[in-house]
């Protein structure tokens, strides 16, 4: 039964990426193409900021016999990164997936579900945790001499890592589950819990480099500490580098670990499972509640609704909403800081005050790259697509109260963080409308973006919203992509504009035309070809 | 009020609906039966402008959907199978959503939403979030929102399955009161018993083809409706429209 569940769960998996939903035949060429090169490329940008952590700490700790301790900390990063990757994932299919009651109505045993599962989430982690653990192995074999020992050590203390990563995730997911159903129907509460986990998953991610550059430039002094006052913690490195006793305990503690969460979970699972209990009754005062609105307000505020309600879609979706205004706000207190450091670059960049429109414009477009509201905006019909399609509303302002949603919520930030950071960096007026301006057309060219690889891209077939909230091929191509985008037009200025020479002023405005010339086609395949995309859906 | 004219819808090589015709006149409650698969939701979904077409025709009023669909789609009302409605919406969100769209104004809605949900008990429910509905709560919700802005035409596809009883007989009610004023009704039902006694005519598929229609003594003559479906079905009789 173990295998049954195993091969469904993993088949779920499998088919949105290698069969085409509709027809159930495999998927064309071209879109496993496009899944095989997104993934390729998602790995190697990751892989190579592994190898970059993994140069910084080899390249200090390999020469003074510290690999223990260069484990140690790549052994916790990859913990992070198991566990951060895959605890929303397993959140959805362990706790509150859609075919639970259907497998619990079935003679199968809970264990059995619970254990595929768990398995399942094992898997995941490690998919995970292989971003950064192979750079750092990889490392470790071409720059340290080996043996037996020490090469068993690096893959016994992956598999325990794991191990340890997909207990961490079980209670997680378990946790954030429990809040889900408490907070059902609480929407404003679920968002300023949101939000406030935003905030600290930033406040973390931001300061995680500096103090990593902190344990870098002192390893010694930790190192020394670490063997001394801390020794299981010096094992845990130990046990990486081919310490068998360590190994051994190691291993031993984190599979007792999961097995205790293991039986905690399965002598509850059941109860968990049927968590949901519904949401409380609340009292319906027809004065209040029936209220009429434009066509056109009905269907903005049914986007709105689904974005706030939803705390997998506000999570993944709207992070660049609040990251610009918090940026701009941390940029204005540090403006001074950044200047200095701008102006520490000025023998290398001569004239670095004339490219700061450009930076800032490179920074708006890097963080809205993480606002994806429309991207997923078709998918997220899912099941429900039969209620716009058979009711007497154009297609065009379906498709506009999506974009209108994205903008109405982003603009307005884009617009803070340009025109609050070109004003803290010294910008003069003109530069601070032309930077704003820039900024917000490709906001809007970026909504428009998101809608149009969703409607190239759709999936409307999910069994849990972060299927296409997170998973999606428009997700991805407009995280990745983006970035791609900033690169390619930094390049482009770099290596030719600039020896024309075209001032960075002009290429702003270059850069604006572009934008709104890019966002009116893409608006139009929207309205012309997308619009018999939705109807052929 | 609906006139089918030689509707196909091909699946890939599979012909789903093949050359199917159909009329219904205003005033008639038009029972649509037929086994699973035989292209009942295809021919409903296709009528509700959700599925295109190959082939064919379809007038709502006289008006094509093809040509003008949103003309049409104000004219009907389509209610599923299966009522897959906004979760992340309360019951009269919901409610207000479909009547912002068809623009009923605040004085109507306030009428018929409180005249349908009492009707069907669900009245002091419309301020929960729907994931909180059960199947049968949600199915009421979905026949709420169909008459909310009073349809001359309402599709409705298996409507009376997980109704309870007496919401069963409401909507019956209703039925009959919506063809008393000069409305139609087109449904789907696997329940014979139901549509032998509620339906004027009476249509039944297979294979994606119609086999037999008319009036309920012309389909039926002396036999029940259960004995003629099963003769129809497994035999497979030439058209009689």
């Amino acid at each position: 039964m173990f295998k049954l569940i195993l091969k469904k769960q993993l088949l779920e998996i499998g088919t949105f990426y290698v069969k085409d939903r509709k027809t159930g035949a495999r998927a064309k060429g071209s879109k496993l193409l496009l899944t095989a090169g997104l993934w390729i490329f998602c790995m190697f940008s990751l892989f190579m900021a592994g190898f970059a952590m993994s140069s910084l700490f080899g390249s200090t700790f390999f020469e003074i016999g510290l690999d223990w301790f260069y484990f140690i900390t790549m052994g916790i990063i990859s913990i992070f990164f198991g566990v951060f990757g895959s605890v929303f994932n397993t959140y959805a299919s362990l706790y509150k997936a859609k075919d639970n009651d259907l497998l619990l109505s079935m003679p199968i045993n809970t264990n059995s579900i619970l254990s595929a599962k768990i398995f399942v989430t094992f898997l995941m982690s490690m998919i995970f945790s292989c971003i950064f653990y192979v750079p750092t192995c990889i490392y470790y074999y071409t720059h340290v001499p080996q043996s037996f020992a020490s090469v068993l050590g690096t893959i016994v203390m992956f598999i325990g890592v794991n191990i340890f990563s997909t207990a961490l995730v079980c209670i997680l997911g378990y946790f954030l589950a429990l809040a889900s159903n408490k907070l059902q129907g609480k929407s404003y509460v679920s968002v300023v819990i949101t939000l406030l986990f935003i905030a600290g998953y930033y406040y973390v991610y931001f300061r995680i480099n500096k103090y990593l550059n902190y344990i870098a430039a002192n390893g010694e002094i930790f190192a020394e500490n670490i063997r001394g006052k801390a020794k299981l913690l010096h094992m845990f490195g130990a046990a990486f580098v081919g310490d068998t006793k360590s190994m051994l305990l190691y291993f031993v503690v984190f599979a007792a670990f999961l097995a205790l969460v293991y039986f905690v979970l399965s002598s509850r699972y059941l109860k968990i499972m049927c968590t949901n209990k519904g949401s409380a009754k609340v009292e319906y005062v027809a004065e209040k509640a029936i209220k009429s609105k434009s066509v056109s307000s009905a269907l903005i505020s049914k986007e709105l609704s689904h974005f706030t309600k939803s705390t997998i879609y506000l999570l993944n979706g709207g992070l660049g909403i609040i990251m610009m205004p918090a940026f701009a706000l941390v940029i204005a207190l540090r403006a001074d800081y950044i200047k200095g450091v701008m102006a520490g670059l000025s023998t290398q960049i001569p004239g670095i005050e004339n490219y700061y429109p450009l930076v800032i414009i490179a920074l708006a477009m890097a963080i809205s790259s993480t606002v994806m509201i429309t991207a997923p905006s078709i998918s997220l019909e899912g099941k429900n697509a039969w209620i716009l399609k058979s009711l007497p509303v154009n297609t065009t302002d379906i498709f506009a109260a999506k974009i209108k949603t994205q903008n109405r919520l982003a603009i307005p930030a884009m617009a803070i963080f340009a025109v609050v950071t070109s004003l803290a960096l010294g910008l003069d007026y003109s530069s601070v409308i032309t930077v704003a301006v820039t900024s917000v057309v490709y906001m809007m060219l970026s909504s428009y973006l998101g809608l149009m690889l969703n409607l190239l891209f759709p999936n409307l077939e999910w069994k849990d919203e972060s299927v296409p909230v997170k998973q999606g091929a428009p997700i991805l191509i407009m995280m990745f992509g983006g970035w791609a985008f900033i690169v390619i037009l930094g390049a482009l200025y770099y290596f030719a504009l600039r020896k024309i020479p075209l001032d960075p002023g002009d290429y702003v405005i270059a850069l604006m035309v572009l934008f709104a010339v890019c966002g009116r086609l893409v608006r139009n395949w929207i309205n012309t070809k997308g619009v018999n995309r939705w109807e052929e859906l | 009020m609906l006139e089918i004219k030689n509707l196909t819808k091909i699946y890939g090589e599979k012909h789903a609906v093949d050359n199917l015709s159909l009329k219904i006149n205003p005033g008639e409650i038009y029972g649509f039966i037929g086994h699973n698969g035989a292209g009942k939701t295809t021919t409903l979904k296709s009528i509700a402008g959700i599925l295109q077409f190959e082939e064919g025709d379809i007038l709502i009023d006289g008006i094509s959907i093809k040509d003008k669909p949103l003309d049409c789609k104000k004219i009907f009302a389509y209610i599923p199978d299966n009522p897959d409605l906004y979760d992340f919406m309360t019951g009269i969100q919901y409610l207000n959503f479909i009547a912002d769209i068809f623009e009923v104004s605040q004085k109507d809605r306030e009428e018929r939403i409180h005249k349908y949900a009492s009707a069907f008990e669900i009245e002091s429910n419309l301020a929960e979030m729907l994931s909180s509905y059960s199947h049968g709560m949600k199915q009421k919700l979905a026949i709420i929102s169909a008459l909310i802005h009073e349809p001359k035409l309402i599709l409705m596809d298996e409507p009376f399955v997980g109704l309870d009883p007496k919401a069963a007989h409401i909507l019956k009610e209703y039925m009959h009161e919506i063809c008393a004023n000069g409305g139609a009704i087109f449904f789907s039902t696997h329940v014979l018993d139901v549509a032998e006694k509620l339906c004027d005519k009476v249509a039944i598929i297979k294979g994606g083809k119609l086999i037999k229609c008319g009036t309920m003594d012309e389909v039926k003559g002396d036999e029940s409706l259960e004995e003629v479906f099963l003769e129809l079905v497994d035999e497979g009789v030439d058209a009689n429209v």
